[in-house]
């Protein structure tokens, strides 16, 4: 290491104090932007630095391509990640939530990127062991650029306006690249009109990612089983409906696949199982609908719409399209996740091809 | 039409934060406490007759 670098490292030491002291950060450090180095993000963006990229009127705010690449450089990317987290924007505004204030809502959400193509190896991407933990830069700051522009950006710190009742760890930093070469099934963007040659990112505002450990079967209907109910726990039945991202490991992918299923048929299995009876949903007081928000509550309740009886079961995913797969993962062991997303609920997912110089 | 907003407690910190982003630091409104959504019918009703005055107060009624 050159020892010049040293001796800059108070001066390094105090622009991150400052930055911190201006409320620019998610808590942890921030790398100091300089001029010259936003301008090796913006040369990487393919578009004027002016350009609106998301904007919320009713918080009297936009964010620009300059300010996405303003707060990429504060998350620690490197300026060639930039296309991907222009990408991740993009697809977060074609789905729409982001738009409608949700970031702000008490349920506390994160935004989930997922990134397939040639791009994951080009970054460094991880697909593999520990997908959605720590340990990778592309990983970790892609996903972080996204959470600091919404501070930032738009002011959505929490106690402000960021109303979160607990927010989720995902808030940090949520981003993976599918494992397409550990896949029994072709990747996800090409389900919607790409093809394996594009890289992309499919962004979806989440709730939560729950766990799912099944070491102990062969039998794709005990593994539908585990995602089924996991889906339709009562806890994340705030709506008429849930919808979901089964994120497979490859040996759970590998499971479905040697026994003949394409993607579509986990959906279909999964669909059809994730239900809940009658008496499960009165237990829960979610039997009926709010004929105002359309939020469950209880049949008793004044702004419950009337129930026609008692159905034999209610299916909490509307089709068997508002359940994504995705394979990501090690090899190495029966563990699986359902992120559980607020859409979509039966739409095609926002699969947004990632442009620029490294598209 | 003249309007007052509502708010619960926990609520007055995002209130404040939403003023000052449109430039109105001072900005008024009612605050009642918390929670709302799974009161029954009779304790909205009697959370509605308890913010009466602030409502009143706010819209500068003698």
């Amino acid at each position: 290491m050159d020892p010049s670098f040293i001796e800059d490292a108070a001066g390094l030491r105090q622009a991150m104090e400052y930055y911190a002291d201006q409320g620019w950060t998610d808590g942890l450090p921030v790398v100091p932007v300089t001029e010259s180095y936003l301008a090796e993000f913006l040369a990487q963006a393919g578009r004027d630095p002016g350009d609106v990229l998301l904007d919320m009127p009713h918080l009297n705010r936009a964010l620009t391509v300059r300010l996405a690449a303003i707060n990429a450089a504060l998350a620690g990317c490197r300026p060639e990640y930039f296309p991907v987290v222009l990408a991740a924007w993009e697809s977060l505004v074609t789905e729409g939530y982001v738009g409608r204030a949700l970031w702000q809502s008490t349920t506390g959400t994160a935004p989930f990127l997922i990134v397939n193509g040639p791009v994951r190896e080009r970054l460094g991407l991880n697909s593999t062991g520990n997908v959605f933990g720590s340990g990778f830069r592309a990983n970790a700051t892609i996903g972080r650029a996204i959470r600091l522009g919404a501070i930032n950006a738009f002011g959505l710190r929490p106690h402000e306006l960021d109303q979160a009742t607990q927010g989720t760890p995902a808030k940090y930093t949520a981003c993976i690249a599918e494992n397409e070469e550990q896949s029994p099934w072709p990747a996800l963007p090409t389900e919607f009109g790409l093809t394996a040659a594009d890289s992309a990112v499919t962004a979806m505002v989440i709730r939560s990612c729950v766990h799912i450990e099944a070491r102990h079967t062969m039998v794709p209907e005990h593994l539908v089983a585990d995602l089924a109910g996991t889906i339709a726990r009562t806890g994340a039945l705030v709506h008429e409906t849930v919808s979901a991202a089964l994120i497979l490991s490859p040996e759970h992918a590998r499971l479905f696949g040697a026994a003949g299923w394409s993607k579509a048929d986990v959906r279909q299995a999964v669909y059809e199982r994730a239900v809940l009876s009658w008496p499960e949903l009165v237990a829960a007081g979610k039997e009926a609908l709010s004929s105002r928000t359309r939020w469950r509550l209880p049949a008793d309740h004044p702004d419950a719409l009337p129930t026609s009886g008692a159905p034999e079961v209610l299916h909490v995913l509307t089709s068997p399209e508002a359940v994504l797969v995705v394979v990501a993962g090690a090899g190495n062991a029966g563990v699986s996740a359902v992120v559980e997303t607020f859409g979509p609920r039966g739409g095609p997912p926002p699969v947004v091809r990632v442009g620029g110089p490294i598209g | 039409m003249p309007a007052v907003s509502i708010c619960t407690d926990p609520f007055v910190l995002t209130a404040g934060a939403m003023a000052r982003s449109y430039g109105f630091p001072g900005f008024e409104y009612v605050s009642i406490p918390h929670p709302v959504a799974s009161l029954s019918a009779g304790q909205i009703r009697e959370r509605a007759r308890g913010l009466v005055p602030g409502l009143v107060r706010i819209l500068g009624v003698e």
